[in-house]
């Protein structure tokens, strides 16, 4: 019989091999994905999150765990079709701001985003107002995020937000900023719904935004 | 006169990796750590950093350096820094296209790890760049102080300038383009000025000039202060 503690340790160790073949085993089991995804998977992503935030992981424990959360939903994905009560967590489009491009932080909470169940698009660098509203409307997108690391590209993100108003779809979405020079303030004094300064904290945020 | 190099020229620690990394002075998981040595050894065989500077006349004014025609908006921060300057070195350096061709392939594949380590690297080998790039500055320019290197993108000084700053340097320096937004290609480059003079200021640069109070870097010194204070 399939130890399930196994499938949690091997997300907050970030064990890609034994994340997928305890998700197998237990498949073969007829364990409900729900539960393996509820009880183990999001469970071991929130222990690594809490690791982080208390300085006692680091990025590449981060990864290797959303790596790991990858893997075994991969293999869960064709009965969560199925089970329609299973289902991303939401869609979010994300991309660096015009102007910039630097990508690793986005990157970082693209892994994680993806490894706690959210869809994600990743626009990439150097994203303009009419991508990022195009993006949005063809996805149908939950959230936007952006991202920024020059104080010289962050305040592209309000325009960002102005063409969201100016498209008419600014309330069909929740926009989330981050990046280093950023603040909670700049967050507000531009109009996003909502700032983080980790992947972990993005992940959270992301899901208080959509009441998941 | 552009100056390449090997990876190997650079001496770089694994170390200084891990600590761009956000290790402080923890060690990462051997997993990591057999990485780290993975992609030092890519490094080794692939990676061609290079940079250039040239040693120009020209003079400050407020919180501008005028040098002939040309006049860079340095903004207060960094032109109070570079008081009592001489003369200003102008240098471009960079990880090189063969860095940025591995990191291109990163980017496509879905190994967000490799590409977080090889990007730290990366960083890591523009600034060792860099550094190297200074100590030959310090055997042109034997006994004569200079100032630390500041860059388009800091401390108030806008990134669009970076095109000002390219236009007194050779055409195509060290492979560097400028993209619209005036950004480098490849990514893991630097570029800005020193100032050099008997009586310049020689203070480190650090996060104590600089205005942004949420930046990563702050936050980042306050908790590894934090830790180290409270460990018995």
């Amino acid at each position: 019989m399939v130890n399930l503690t196994n499938l949690y340790d091997a997300i907050v160790k970030g064990n890609l091999e034994l994340a997928v073949s305890t998700t197998r085993e237990a498949l073969q089991e007829n364990i409900d994905p729900q539960t393996l995804i509820s009880d183990y998977l999001i469970k071991g992503m929130e222990e690594i999150g809490a690791q982080f935030e208390a300085g006692k992981a680091y990025v590449p424990n981060l990864l290797m765990s959303a790596r790991a959360m990858k893997g075994a939903l991969e293999l869960l994905k064709p009965y969560m079709e199925q089970n329609k009560e299973v289902t991303s967590l939401g869609k979010v489009v994300i991309g660096t701001v015009k102007g910039d491009l630097h990508d690793i932080g986005k990157n970082l909470v693209c892994s994680m985003l993806e490894g706690c169940g959210f869809e994600v698009i990743n626009l990439g660098v150097d994203v303009s107002d009419e991508k990022f509203v195009q993006a949005a409307k063809e996805n149908k997108a939950n959230i936007v995020c952006m991202s920024a690391l020059l104080t010289t590209t962050m305040v592209y993100m309000k325009e960002v937000i102005k063409a969201f108003e100016k498209a008419g779809i600014r309330n069909d979405v929740k926009i989330m900023v981050g990046g280093a020079p950023l603040s909670e303030k700049f967050a507000e004094e531009i109009g996003a719904d909502g700032y983080s300064d980790n992947a972990n904290a993005a992940v959270t945020l992301a899901r208080k935004l959509l009441n998941k | 006169m552009e100056y390449h190099l090997q990876f190997k020229d650079l001496n770089l620690s694994k170390e200084a990796v891990y600590t761009k990394m956000g290790y402080g002075k923890e060690l990462p998981d051997e997993p990591v750590r057999q990485l780290v040595d993975k992609l030092f050894t890519t490094a080794y065989t692939t990676v061609k950093p290079r940079f250039y500077f040239q040693i120009s006349e020209g003079q400050l004014d407020q919180d501008c350096i005028i040098c002939g025609s040309c006049v860079l908006h340095v903004n207060r921060t960094i032109a109070t820094l570079l008081k009592n300057s001489e003369r200003f070195i102008f240098f471009a350096a960079t990880a090189g296209m063969e860095y940025q061709e591995i990191h291109n392939q990163l980017a496509n594949s879905d190994d967000a790890l490799t590409l977080f380590v090889w990007d730290s690297m990366g960083s890591c080998i523009a600034e060792a760049t860099g550094d190297l790039m200074e100590k030959f500055v310090e055997a042109t320019l034997p006994d004569i102080p200079h100032t630390n290197r500041f860059s388009p993108g800091y401390c108030g000084w806008h990134v669009s300038e970076q095109k000002l700053l390219f236009s007194l340097l050779p055409p195509d320096v060290c492979g560097i383009r400028l993209n619209d937004s005036a950004l480098m290609y490849p990514i893991k480059s630097i570029s800005g000025v020193i100032g050099s003079g008997l009586h310049v200021d020689t203070r480190k640069y650090g996060c104590q000039f600089c205005e942004l109070e949420n930046c990563y870097k702050k936050r980042l010194k306050k908790r590894f202060n934090h830790e180290t204070q409270t460990q018995p």
